[in-house]
């Protein structure tokens, strides 16, 4: 037994053997006390529907019952539903002439036909743009914009406002687009834009005169809010307009103008 | 003398054990949480846990929200006194198109307790070589860059910022 004791082999192996036990209560400390997962990115969804571009005659031959109102007065009138509740499934027609497909969120698949002067649930309808209308009651306007689906309820009252929104439609050439996409460099030097403290949109600070971005009808001052129903609140939005402008047809830009919004269409050709 | 040698000895088996019991992936995590809080998020990555050093794989870097980078292979070894980061096919978001390049082929970032107040690293891509020095003690930045003949003829805007010395290669300083 004494021989055995003696034995630096033995004697070596055990200090070896507690300082693997100390290194490894000291990992298992380190382990317990560090995250056991790590960071990984999760998008925030911008609930707004895009921008969408109906086509009346595919509507027309969709499956879903559509109710023609004849043009009487006050046929669906209802003081008790909000415009809220309503929606604008399509659109045909510009001004004061046309018509407009609207249903109510409950009823989603029970399209009404409502022409100019007619009135659906209290509301009348007054005028037709290009992606929205505008109603009336108790002499307050309401405009009413397209929706793509039923599914983004929380933001719908952003597209429910008094009028104060004017439009503008312009033609953009696709090669400018193009060109600009590929070289950015030369958009920062016809225009200058600065992220709102606030998060709501991107002022922009200068516009070169006789540049594309003048003809575009952007002025300096001009706080841009939203593209293609999109949130521009961050860095991160406007990037994700920059990507995808190459395959737009159409953009829909909304800038605060002295405080009233003003709606830019571009078709892209 | 034996006393000496044994104790060097353990000593040098308890800090190969200790690297080798580290908990390198949490630790990782835990570096990760840092960068968060520097808007920069590392993604969707595979980490796998070698006996001494790290391996990730097919990472996608975030800035400010914004899919920055995918990175299919990242090695961090950490031994204390010797420590790289090597990064091989770093692919940058196309937002970044007009300033450079979008291929890099690989980083390797090296700190060693040998030259303690200097950070060096290297890179190599679709835009040249180059060679970074970073000073600790007095926090200043040098870059040295061999550009491409692609980088020349597309990127120019960017070799700007550089100052071109008489051999052609282009230089950058920037104290912090």
């Amino acid at each position: 037994m004494k021989k055995l004791s003696k034995n630096t082999l033995l004697k070596t192996f055990l200090v070896l053997l507690v300082l693997l036990l100390i290194t490894k209560t000291l990992s298992l400390a380190l382990w317990w006390y560090l995250p056991s997962d790590g960071v990984n990115f999760k998008e925030k969804k911008n609930y707004n529907s895009k921008y969408v571009r109906v086509d009346f005659k595919n509507m027309i031959s969709s499956p879903s019952t559509q109710k023609v109102v004849t043009p009487k007065k006050e046929i669906l009138t209802s003081d008790g539903i909000s415009i809220t509740n309503m929606l604008l499934k399509g659109l045909y027609g510009q001004g004061e002439s046309g018509f407009a497909i609207v249903a109510l969120k409950s009823t989603v698949q029970n399209t009404v036909l409502v022409s100019i002067g007619d009135i659906f649930e209290g509301y009348k309808l007054k005028e037709i743009r290009r992606t929205s209308v505008i109603f009336t009651k108790y002499a307050k306007e309401y405009v009413l914009n397209m929706k793509q689906d039923v599914q983004t309820k929380k933001k719908n009252i952003n597209y429910v406002k008094p009028v104060n929104t004017s439009s503008d439609f312009k033609n953009v050439s696709r090669n400018d687009i193009q060109l600009y996409a590929k070289n950015p460099d030369k958009i920062w030097k016809d225009i200058s834009i600065v992220p709102m403290k606030n998060h709501q949109g991107f002022k922009i600070t200068r516009v070169r005169r006789g540049s594309k971005m003048d003809a575009l009808g952007l002025h300096k001052g001009d706080i841009m809010i939203r593209a293609n129903n999109a949130d521009l609140k961050s860095y991160k939005d406007a990037i994700n307009l920059y990507k995808h402008i190459n395959t737009m047809d159409v953009l829909e830009l909304v800038v605060l103008r002295n405080n009233q919004e003003k709606e830019f269409i571009y078709e892209i050709n | 003398m034996v006393k000496v040698a044994k104790f060097l000895g353990y000593t040098l088996f308890f800090i190969i054990a200790l690297f080798y019991f580290t908990p390198k992936a949490s630790l990782y995590y835990k570096a990760e949480l840092e960068l968060k809080k520097n808007k920069v998020i590392l993604s969707d990555e595979s980490v796998i846990e070698k006996p001494f050093y790290l391996e990730l794989e097919h990472t996608t870097v975030y800035f400010n929200a914004i899919q920055s980078a995918t990175v299919a292979w990242i090695e961090v070894e950490f031994l204390g006194v010797y420590n790289t980061v090597k990064v091989k096919d770093i692919e940058l978001s196309s937002v970044v198109a007009s300033f450079i390049p979008l291929h890099i082929k690989e980083v390797e970032v090296k700190y060693t307790i040998l030259d303690p107040f200097h950070v060096i690293a290297y890179a190599e891509g679709d835009f040249g070589v180059l060679n970074a020095n970073f000073s600790i003690d007095n926090r200043v930045l040098q870059l040295h860059l061999e550009a491409s003949k692609k980088m020349q003829r597309e990127h120019r805007s960017t070799l700007r910022q550089f100052h071109k010395d008489a051999t052609g290669e282009y230089n950058y300083e920037k104290t912090f």
